[in-house]
């Protein structure tokens, strides 16, 4: 497009029309001061071609003139393709949108209203922007040809269908016009099956390819559970054959021990009755030889009663004559005992003395340890009286000594020590004037500490001090004034004073202030509490926790004891008892009396164990005797019962004899059924009930394996009644229909995806080919311009300079890392490499507002004339404020618009 | 002696190659068994022998076995079968179903047990089981029988080639057991074993309604006279099927070649009962896309089923008419690519999926497309 001339009024500063035209084919520079209306005019001939006549927006209500009721109007007049057109669109009030062309060299209308929007906006985007403003993404091709103010010239990612058109238009270059329906084509086939992001569909627009793998699983799933049903049915096949084959197989069993019980039960039967006619055989034999023994046992018993008699009847005399002589001794041992005890008697008679000569022994004892105590006590006494007035002395001079405590000391001490310290502070702060006279004389000290005069004697240092000031006069010489540092002493003189009198208090009542005499008072009071302790702690030893009168009390109870004892044995008194003499006839007399009984104890106990002796024995004779009697009236009393039969020893021996042969006879019949019974090797009724319990559990088995043969026969009619196999073949059918279905339908997926890759593949293929001249055009402005440091751009897939690849670095470097200068000489040098591109087929417009302000002079010139070149393919409007900058463009046409706004 | 010799119906036959028309082969064995009872009335026979795997499993569903009883009664002679290894005499057999008590002329011979029959005695070895070892004829001992003696087997004569034994026949089974005619089932293929007279003594009479494609001379039964004990049995074929299961395998290696198969198939008969496979095998001229696509749309769409197997066929990478008709520039290049991605010995790099069916079946679209064809 080539634009003719804009005519713009109503339109933020411009109020009145103002239009700026005929401009060139080739490069035109629209110079205004700033705020004449420069971007204004960019900014309507955007709007008029992309927006629509009725879009309101809250931004498009800022582009009115502020307070004035004018409605934004502009008037485009361009030519596209060789033919002319005019487009007049009005904003917000009474909106309209008129497209004419110029048909027999006048404009003629083409469209109105909304028609004529969309028919312009074609010109350059085929995306439109909706209810609102066109944004940046509108612009189409525009996104390339016009730069902005304040954009720099910078070309971000190009967006919306521009990198599709830019592809297309370098694309027909290599792929040729006619290529389009095919693809077309393509892009059908290959969207029925996938999303435009190369993800295979799903949902309701999913390919046939997801409805039939979803019919297969679900068909294989069927499959799987119907071959299950398959095999259940054949193995309930097996297990009918099996368990017919158990059943008749424990039928079988059962038949057989059925057999062999038939055969063992007869020997079983004789077996029995041959052990029942044992039993009472031997019972028989069991009868006789029991009347055998007894009667043998019976005969024994009568021979040996006869001789138990005998010796029973013998026994009995010898008994007899032992008791008699037991009981003499029984006399004997009983007058020796009595004698006996008549000694012990006696000699217990003498106990009596032995007390006497102890109580003796312990009445001396105590008289003795009574007078010993006594005494002591006495002298304890007169030791305390003694120690009492010691102390009370030693209290009476303590109490005349007047001495400071330790903690008093302590605080004199820390008086003393503040009061000089106050004085030192107080003699530094003072101000002091030394005079040394070289002839004895006098001064007079007019003011200081010490006011009035003074004797200076030759060669001996005088000082004055006083505060504020010293001032000293020296007759006949002069007043000598000294004064220091201003300042009061008066709080230095208060301290001193506070504790002088805190030091004073302190040692009134010591009558002392001289630390030392304070110390040797102290010493002294100590000295003397520590003799009154010392008698303190001797007549505490001697109390040892008594009282004085305790003592008192004691030594007249012991003076008491020795008194009652004198009182009993008078003598004692001159003559005190010898302890050692009473205590060993007291042991004497009891170590006699001790033996004597003891000895006579001894004499009687044996006498009485003598006696007792005697007497056991007379009591066992006595019992033997009696025993022997009793025996022999037992064996007297068996034998008349054993003899009761009547019969004679000879009628008992043949009968013994009769018994014997009885027995004999039984025998043989005992043993004549037991060889019978030893031909069985085994017993038979042990094998029947063997067999019996074999029988028995086969017959059990027999009808387990017929109830279970009946069950799985009932499972496999249900079974078989399914018709699992009709079923499974039906089923696999539909797999494999869905299978080979599926299998074509997945060619034909894989296909359209390979033939939509490679088309893809070689699309890209192709627009790399074509990309790379944009690439090397580009470059070379830019080496053209800035010269060959930045090397050749690379562009991003959006055609967006991403890259400088300088020949010094070897590698690439992103764009943000040049100058703001270069980089607008990056993005000159870009777009006007793609507006060639798209000025292939149609001159087209570009549009530069207020651009390369970061671009040097040096460089500017050269700028100037790759835009005179461009101009030669496209149609240059440059904007700005600076119209000396473009002077050098010969063929370039001006136009002053601050001129035109004021008409 | 005169009966009719017929086996291997396999009625429930799982046809998964012919998934679309399988319900109708199914059908159309149960048609064909009808005219086997149809083909027994009109050509006298006495009786009818059924040499095996009448069903094609023993889960088939029941109500097969009802219609089977019903065709078989439909004969109103005496039917004699056995069980094959299909539908072996095991508990839960197709045998035990009460539609066989419901006719009295039906025997099931269950039993290896000489059975007299009008005319003769038949020597039935009945199977009980899937596979065996056997020889299921192995009992019949019939050269004492002063009447005709048939034998009913279902087994593999030797010769056939096998992994293992199936239920293995002796070759001079006829003889060696004093048959004067062994009726034999198991395999499909009509085919008569000569005796020593040089007359047919043992037979397979093949199934009456072919199973698949490739089945050589199946659909028969066979009609067996015999005159008397020692007599040479003469065995007539009667021609039993109503399927046609046509297998064409072609290699094309020129131009036009797939025109030809294209008339060889429209001229295929009553396709209404014909089952077709095709199977081809070589390159595609771009000049033979439009018969390719021709072909396909009549095997599918004309027979009772068909299927057109071109997996094995590849474009022809010399034939440049596959890009001549597409527009200079990336369509060309895309339709070079695919040309050399469809030849099958292209050693050059692939790209994911690009195997030469799929290239192949891309190089065809974008052919269509081009031409406008689609």
């Amino acid at each position: 497009m080539i634009l003719r001339s804009i005519r713009v009024q109503g339109w933020r500063c411009l109020h009145d029309p103002v239009e700026v035209g005929p401009l060139a084919d080739g490069v035109n520079v629209i110079h205004a001061p700033n705020a004449t209306g420069k971007s204004t005019l960019f900014e309507a001939l955007l709007r008029g071609m992309l927006d629509g006549h009725r879009v309101k927006s809250q931004e498009l209500e800022l582009i009115r003139p502020w307070g004035r009721d004018l409605a934004p109007t502009v008037t485009v007049e361009f030519s596209q393709g060789g033919i002319d057109y005019q487009l007049a669109k009005r904003f917000l009030d009474n909106p309209f949108s008129e497209f004419k062309r110029k048909e027999g060299g006048r404009f003629v209308r083409l469209a109105e209203g909304e028609e004529a929007d969309q028919r312009v906006r074609e010109l350059w985007s085929r995306t439109a922007p909706g209810k609102g403003l066109a944004l940046w993404k509108h612009w189409g091709i525009a996104q390339v040809l016009w730069a902005p103010q304040g954009s720099n010239l910078a070309l971000p990612s190009l967006s919306g269908d521009l990198v599709t058109d830019i592809q297309r238009m370098l694309g027909a270059q290599v792929s040729g016009p006619s290529s389009s329906p095919v693809e077309g084509k393509v892009e059908e086939w290959y969207l029925s099956y996938y999303t435009p992001k190369g993800r295979f569909r799903i949902g309701k627009d999913a390919p046939m390819v997801g409805n039939l793998e979803a019919q297969l699983r679900e068909a294989i799933s069927r499959k799987q559970a119907q071959q299950q049903h398959q095999e259940q049915f054949e193995e309930l096949a097996r297990q009918v054959e099996d368990l017919r084959a158990r059943q008749a197989e424990t039928s079988r069993t059962a038949q057989d021990y059925e057999r062999k019980l038939a055969d063992k039960r007869p020997q079983a039967e004789r077996y029995a009755r041959l052990l029942s006619e044992l039993t009472r055989r031997q019972e028989q034999v069991n009868s006789a030889q029991a009347q055998y023994d007894a009667l043998k046992r019976r005969l024994e018993a009568v021979d040996h009663h006869r001789e138990q008699i005998e010796a029973a009847r013998k026994e009995h005399k010898r008994l007899t004559d032992d008791l008699e002589l037991r009981d003499r001794g029984v006399a004997q041992r009983k007058q020796e005992a009595e004698q006996a005890t008549t000694a012990l008697e006696n000699a217990r008679k003498d106990r009596p003395k032995v007390k006497q000569a102890q109580d003796e022994f312990e009445l001396g004892r105590r008289y003795l340890e009574a007078r010993a105590r006594e005494r002591h006590l006495q002298d304890s006494l007169a030791k305390l009286q003694k120690l009492l007035s010691t102390l009370e002395a030693l209290k009476i001079e303590r109490s005349r000594i007047t001495a400071p405590d330790d903690k008093t000391l302590r605080a004199i001490r820390k008086a003393i020590t503040a009061r000089d310290q106050a004085r030192v502070r107080l003699e530094a702060a003072l101000i002091t004037v030394q005079v040394v006279a070289l002839r004895d004389g006098a001064l007079e000290v007019v003011e200081g500490e010490d006011p009035g005069t003074k004797v200076l004697a030759s060669g001996y240092p005088m000082e004055v001090k006083g505060s504020p000031q010293v001032v000293v006069d020296l007759p006949q010489v002069g007043r000598i004034r000294a004064w220091g540092p201003a300042g009061s002493i008066k709080e230095l003189r208060d301290s001193v004073e506070m504790h002088l009198k805190e030091v004073n208090e302190l040692t009134r009542e010591f009558r002392t202030t001289d630390i030392a005499e304070l110390d040797q008072l102290r010493a002294e009071a100590a000295a003397a509490d520590k003799k009154v302790a010392q008698a303190d702690t001797q007549i505490g030893t001697i109390l040892s926790g008594q009282a004085f009168e305790d003592i008192e009390k004691e030594h007249r109870k012991e003076l008491a004891m020795v008194s009652d004892v004198l009182q009993q044995r008078p003598n004692w008194e001159n003559s005190p008892p010898d302890l050692g003499k009473l205590e060993a006839n007291a042991e004497a007399v009891r170590q006699g009396f001790v033996e004597k009984v003891e000895a006579t104890e001894l004499t009687h106990d044996s006498a009485e164990r003598s006696l007792a002796t005697a007497r056991e024995l007379r009591a066992g004779t006595e019992a033997s005797l009696r025993g022997a009697e009793k025996l022999f009236r037992s064996l007297k009393d068996t034998l008349e019962g054993l003899e009761k039969d009547g019969k004679t020893d000879a009628e008992r021996q043949e009968e013994l004899a009769e018994l014997a042969l009885r027995w004999d006879a039984a025998n043989a019949g005992l043993q004549q059924v037991k060889q019978e019974i030893d031909t069985f090797q085994t017993d038979p009724r042990m094998d029947v009930e063997g067999l019996e319990k074999l029988r028995q559990a086969a017959e059990t088995g027999a009808k387990k394996a017929l109830a279970d043969e009946k069950l799985a026969e009932g499972k496999l009619e249900q079974s078989a009644a399914q018709g699992t196999y009709s079923a499974l073949a039906e089923t696999e059918e539909k797999v494999n229909s869905l299978q080979e279905e599926l299998a074509d339908e997945k060619l034909s997926v894989k296909a359209a995806g390979l033939l939509h890759e490679l088309l893809m593949q070689c699309r890209q293929d192709a627009l790399a080919q074509v990309s790379g001249p944009v690439e090397r055009a580009a470059s070379a402005l830019l080496r053209r311009i800035a010269g060959s440091r930045l090397g050749t751009i690379r562009l991003g897939e959006a055609f967006e300079p991403s890259h400088v690849l300088p020949e010094a670095a070897g590698e690439t470097v992103g764009i943000e890392n040049a100058s703001g200068g270069e980089k607008e000489q990056v993005y000159l040098a870009t777009r006007l490499a793609l507006a060639e591109v798209l000025a292939r087929r149609e001159r087209q417009l570009v549009v530069l507002d207020d651009v390369l302000t970061a671009t040097d002079s040096g460089r500017l010139a050269r700028v100037l004339r790759v835009l005179e070149e461009a101009a030669q393919r496209v149609q240059i409007i440059v904007l700005t404020c600076h119209p000396e900058r473009y002077g050098a463009l010969d063929q370039a046409k001006f136009f002053d618009l601050e001129s035109l706004v004021k008409g | 002696m005169r009966f009719l010799h017929t086996a291997d119906w396999q009625i429930g036959l799982k046809a998964v190659h012919v998934a679309g028309a399988a319900q109708r082969v199914r059908e159309e064995r149960l048609e064909a068994g009808r005219r086997v009872v149809k083909a027994a009335r009109d050509s006298g026979a006495q009786l009818v022998v059924v040499a095996g795997d009448t069903f094609e499993d023993n889960g088939v569903d029941r109500i097969l076995i009802q219609r089977v009883a019903d065709i078989l009664s439909e004969f109103g002679g005496p039917v004699y079968l056995i069980p094959g290894n299909h539908d072996p005499c095991v508990p839960g057999s197709v045998w035990e179903h009460p539609a066989w008590t419901c006719c009295d002329k039906l025997h099931m011979l269950l039993r290896a047990e000489p059975v007299e029959v009008p005319g003769g005695v038949l020597y039935p070895c009945p199977a009980r089981d899937k596979h065996s070892r056997s020889d299921p004829t192995s009992w019949v001992e019939a050269s004492g029988s002063k009447e005709v003696a048939v034998g009913i087997a279902h087994g593999t004569v030797e010769g056939v080639p096998q992994d293992e034994p199936d239920y293995p026949i002796p070759r001079d089974a006829g003889s060696r057991t004093g048959l004067d005619y062994l009726a034999l089932g198991h395999w499909h293929s009509t085919t008569t074993y000569p005796g020593t007279a040089g007359a047919p003594c043992m037979a397979y009479c093949g199934t009456h309604e072919a199973t698949k494609f490739g089945e050589r001379d199946s659909g028969n039964a066979l009609l067996v006279d015999i005159a008397g004990r020692g007599a040479p049995p003469v065995v007539s074929v009667i021609q039993i099927g109503g399927l046609h299961w046509e297998l064409i395998e072609e290699e094309t290696r020129q131009k036009g070649d797939l025109l030809r198969l294209l008339r060889k198939v429209e001229e295929l008969q009553e396709p209404r009962s014909t089952l077709v496979q095709v199977r081809i095998r070589g390159v595609v001229f771009a000049e033979d896309a439009e018969s390719l696509s021709h072909l396909q749309q009549i095997v599918e769409s004309r027979f009772l089923a068909g299927e057109l197997d071109t997996s094995g066929l590849f474009a022809s990478p010399q034939d440049n008419s596959w890009v001549e008709g597409l527009p200079i520039g990336v369509l060309r290049d895309v339709g070079n690519r695919l040309r050399q991605l469809a030849d099958p010995s292209y050693l050059g790099q692939r790209p994911e999926g690009g195997s030469p069916e799929v290239a192949s079946r891309a190089l065809l679209q974008l052919y269509a497309f081009a031409r406008g064809s689609v």
